[in-house]
């Protein structure tokens, strides 16, 4: 069995704002393993951006993250200090964002901008940190390497700005690489190679990835096992193929109804809107817009409910005495 | 709160499904309020804002209803009691000519804040106008439109400020009419930038599917949507009209005595400073109280009404 | 770059002479010219006649402006209407010196504490450290420099006698002066500083430094600072502008022999050859100080290149 490079244990973030606490993510936990890559899925708010941002201390100042533990290679990172984890930012742990377009600093060249880190983390002089610099870019799939080297960000395509991206997200062979949207921002056409690039770098470098996406279809393309979030919490886990055919929460297979498959079928939109995260329900998150919702579910939060030994769903349809009143729910 | 798990029985009452009525009562979302209603929340919390503001209506009152109720006139002269500090009698003290300058500071308040004020305001009015119509029509005009204020811009204000001055003679209305001519530049340039990027914005080009006509998207859109940054330039504008007319004054092409403006009072005070100087404190403290105020209700104004942090 | 660096020269050149047109026209407009005031009323007619024609103020106006031109293409900006063996560029090889110095050292310090202090301000935000310096700042930008002056010399040369007076004798001198005029500068720049750098700080490349493991101090001092410096070297153009007719202030009060009091004073005797010279050269010195900024500016953002 592989190795669990990062293990959350009970992740709660939360942000001060003037309108009161907001609880973005209400005890998460989940595992990576070496070289496995793993989805992240939920619309947008349910915290799985926050999720990624507070494991790598990379919150504004409003934010307060807690954990039981996150255990990274054997450290756990919940504890130490900012500053320490800088060490491991951009060293082990790599992580691209959404807009490539406000990612990288407009007033410094492409060298600036990956060198920086390369110096810094692999204790490399100028000449060699440009040379590294070269190879990535070239790795990356940026024709002329030399050149685009030189220039700065707004002379670049908003794909080339992606690969920059990743070229500096891999310089430093991380163990982990985190994905935030790689590809929403982008054409179609550039996501395709985006995402190929992505695989192709994950081969060669052995990276596990995680990757963050509201789009099931990009996520199915990579990874092999998913995370379904809903209002700050995880409400399904298991892998890709579990997900699509053995369903076990009614918001994943809202999820599989809306994407798109070519064949015909209409598009099932998910009615209503994400729960406030102001005042989060005590039961399930799920519930105001669940067609199967009980009053049950407005009553207490699921808890894990086994599926096989990589699927896990929390759902009150799968309680022994719900199935002997209302039988198998159908989900899909 | 019971603890139920895949494990535990639950009582049958839980296992109905949810009326349509409790559903309503869950999705009813959080009473939504305009950007203005928003905006005027987020200023009243600052207390740094809404003190400056109390600052200036009190101030604006005593500048209007002040002199009315004081025994003595601006231009009122005592010489048996010249140069004194202040007393029961003479709140801040006496000047040379034994002028009460508690009376002319009131009156040095009611200039001052009558320049800021209708600087401002027609500054505002030239530079909405003038900055939107570039903004809009964008092409050719707005090219010579630019360039012109490119050209005029390029001359610093000041100078322009002082050759009228020096050209028109000293009265508030020629300081008006100089602040006229230099100020309005700032808040086009502003106008003019903001109306750019906003008609590019969906829906700006929403107005235009529907059949708008680009009168009707420029005052129903762009304008209303760029106010916020409108009203912040213009609040700033008022402190530094108000500087400037001290400034004018204190170089004594400003407003001219018997008249009293802060800055002439100032003026007139630096001779006497070693003998009494109350004299240079009460109008230096009241223009930099004044400015003080308005800079702190410009702060808050544009906190406030920064869209960006607009959100909760 | 090459084709914006012309476009700014150009701009440049037209605010100059427009700025001259108007200054030449408007003193021309003055009812009664130089020669009618109360001073010359027991001059005899005859007398004021020839004093006009040695001046040529009397020729057709644009005669006189074509003429004033080609004086100023020579670099020759007039003579005293009102002194004799009074020249302009006298003026400003006598003024010039003093005034340089007092504004250079006021802008140097003006940048040196205000781009720290705005900074740690932005990054504190909220804290202690940006209450009180947003307190100085606010409380800079709304004392005007007269007042500080004059407070300042009260204070420190009437009553302690720690400091002289007048003059540039020596650097205790310099100490209020060029303290009176970069404080307001200083209260400026911090807090231009501190929003450029609020707003710089909100940016998404920020997280991208950060995750790319860049320590916080390098991460403000190094990418957002340049970043967030761009609307201080605006300011510099404008700031150097504020700063020469700011001397005008202190250059007053201090008695300093420098060129803000000679236009004060020119002012104050209406001597409008003089004015019209010194307006000029002071300006033409902003237009020129703007350019250079343009330029630095182009330096420092590579955007300008195409998006201007």
């Amino acid at each position: 069995m592989a190795e669990k490079i990062l293990e959350v244990k009970n992740l709660r973030t939360t942000f001060q704002t003037l309108a009161g606490e907001v609880k973005a993510v209400r005890g998460t936990s989940f595992y990576v393993e070496s070289g496995e890559s793993l989805g992240i899925v939920g619309e947008s708010g349910c915290g799985k951006s926050v999720t990624m941002l507070s494991i790598l201390h990379l919150l504004d100042e409003n934010a307060r993250a807690e954990a039981d533990a996150i255990n990274f290679v054997g450290q756990d990172i919940s504890r130490i200090t900012t500053k320490e984890m800088r060490k491991l930012n951009g060293y082990k742990i790599g992580m691209i964002f959404q807009d490539p377009m406000t990612s990288l600093n407009p007033v410094f060249s492409i060298e600036q901008q990956i060198c920086d880190p390369l110096m810094r983390h692999l204790k490399l002089n100028r000449p060699q940190a440009r040379k590294k610099a070269l190879e990535m870019l070239e790795t990356v799939g940026i024709p002329s390497p030399e050149s685009r080297l030189k220039q700065y960000p707004h002379e670049l395509s908003g794909g080339l700005r992606q690969r920059v991206m990743i070229a500096i997200a891999m310089c430093c062979n991380p163990r982990l690489l985190i994905a935030d949207e790689p590809t929403t921002a982008l054409d179609v056409t550039v996501q395709a190679q985006i995402l190929d690039l992505m695989k192709q770098m994950k081969e060669e470098y052995d990276t596990a990835v995680v990757l963050i996406s509201h789009d099931l279809g990009v996520i199915s393309s990579l990874c092999s096992r998913v995370i379904v979030m809903y209002g700050g919490v995880i409400v399904e886990e298991g892998l890709i193929d579990d997900l699509f055919y053995e369903t076990g929460h009614p918001y994943t297979a809202g999820l599989l109804r809306s994407i798109p498959r070519g064949d015909g079928e209409k598009l099932v939109p998910i009615d209503g809107t994400p729960p406030d995260l102001l005042n989060p329900p005590k039961g399930c998150p799920f519930a105001a817009r669940c067609s199967h919702a009980m009053k049950l579910c407005r009553e207490a939060m699921p808890p894990k409910y086994p599926m096989n030994e990589h699927h896990y769903s929390c759902c009150w349809l799968h309680h022994p005495s719900v199935i002997a009143k209302r039988g198998e729910a159908k989900l899909i | 709160m019971n603890t139920y798990n895949y494990e535990t029985e639950i009582p049958e009452e839980l296992l109905e499904d949810i009326t349509e009525e409790e559903r309503e009562k869950e999705s009813i979302d959080r009473t939504s309020f305009s950007y203005w209603q928003i905006s005027w929340r987020r200023f009243k919390k600052d207390k740094l804002a809404m003190g400056g503001l109390v600052v200036i209506i009190v101030m604006t009152l005593c500048a209007v209803i002040g002199p009315m109720l004081s025994p003595y006139d601006y231009d009122q002269t005592d010489f048996i009691a010249i140069l004194q500090g202040p007393s029961a009698k003479h709140w801040f003290g006496t000047d040379l000519l034994g002028r009460d300058v508690f009376v002319r500071t009131l009156y040095g308040a009611r200039i001052s804040l009558s320049i800021g004020f209708v600087a401002a305001a027609i500054n505002m009015v030239i530079g909405v106008l003038y900055g939107g119509i570039a903004g809009y029509l964008g092409g050719w005009v707005d090219m010579i439109m630019m360039r012109i204020v490119d050209v005029l811009s390029g001359i610093p204000s000041l100078i322009y400020l002082i050759l009228i001055m020096m050209f028109m003679g000293s009265s508030i209305q020629s300081i008006l009419l100089a602040m006229c001519l230099t100020y309005w530049i700032t808040t086009a340039r502003m106008v003019r930038g903001q109306i750019f990027t906003l008609r590019e914005q969906d829906y700006a080009l929403a107005g235009k599917v529907c059949g708008q006509s680009k009168w009707q998207i420029l005052t129903q859109h762009l304008i209303p949507n760029s106010m916020g940054s409108i009203i912040v330039t213009v609040t700033f504008l008022i402190p530094s009209a108000i500087f400037e007319e001290a400034f004018l004054s204190f170089l004594g092409i400003g407003i001219q005595v018997p008249m009293a403006s802060w800055g002439t009072m100032c003026n007139d005070a630096i001779q006497y400073l070693t003998q009494q100087p109350c004299l240079m404190l009460f109008p230096a403290l009241a223009i930099s109280i004044t400015i003080f105020a308005l800079n702190f209700i410009g702060d808050g104004l544009r906190d406030a009404l920064d869209p960006r942090i607009n959100k909760q | 770059m090459v084709r914006y660096i012309i476009k700014r020269i150009v701009a440049g050149f037209l605010s100059l002479l427009m700025l001259i047109t108007l200054t030449f026209f408007l003193m021309h407009a003055i009812p009664g010219g130089p020669f009618s005031s109360d001073k010359y009323r027991k001059t005899p007619q005859a007398v004021l006649e020839q004093i006009q024609d040695q001046y040529g103020l009397n020729e057709p106006v644009y005669v006189q402006y074509i003429s004033y031109l080609q004086n100023l293409a020579k670099g020759n900006l007039g003579v005293s209407f009102t002194k004799l063996n009074y020249s302009v560029n006298d003026l400003i090889s006598n003024g010039m010196p003093a005034s340089a110095k007092i504004g250079f050292l006021a802008i140097l310090l003006a940048l040196l504490i205000g781009i720290p202090l705005g900074t740690t301000a932005a990054v504190r935000r909220g804290h202690l450290a940006d209450g009180v310096s947003m307190v100085i700042a606010t409380v800079g930008v709304s004392v005007p420099s007269f007042v500080l002056c004059v407070l300042t010399m009260y204070l420190f040369c009437d009553r302690l006698k720690l400091l002289p007076t007048y003059g540039l004798s020596s650097w205790k001198c310099y100490i209020l002066p060029v303290g009176c005029m970069a404080f307001g500068q200083i209260a400026y720049i911090t807090r231009l500083m501190r929003s450029s750098m609020l707003e710089t700080l909100r940016q998404d490349f920020i997280r991208t430094e950060r995750s790319k493991g860049i320590p916080e101090l390098a991460v403000i001092g190094k990418y957002a600072l340049k970043n967030s410096i761009l609307p201080v070297i605006t300011y510099m153009g404008p700031m150097v502008a504020t700063l020469l007719t700011g001397t005008f202030i202190i250059e007053k009060v201090f008695s300093i022999p420098g060129l803000g009091r000679y236009f004060v004073n020119a002012i104050g005797d209406r001597d409008y050859a003089v004015t019209l010279g010194l307006t000029i050269f002071v300006g033409a010195l902003i237009i020129i100080c703007n350019l250079i900024v343009d330029i630095i500016y182009a330096f420092v953002d590579p955007r300008v290149k195409i998006d201007r």
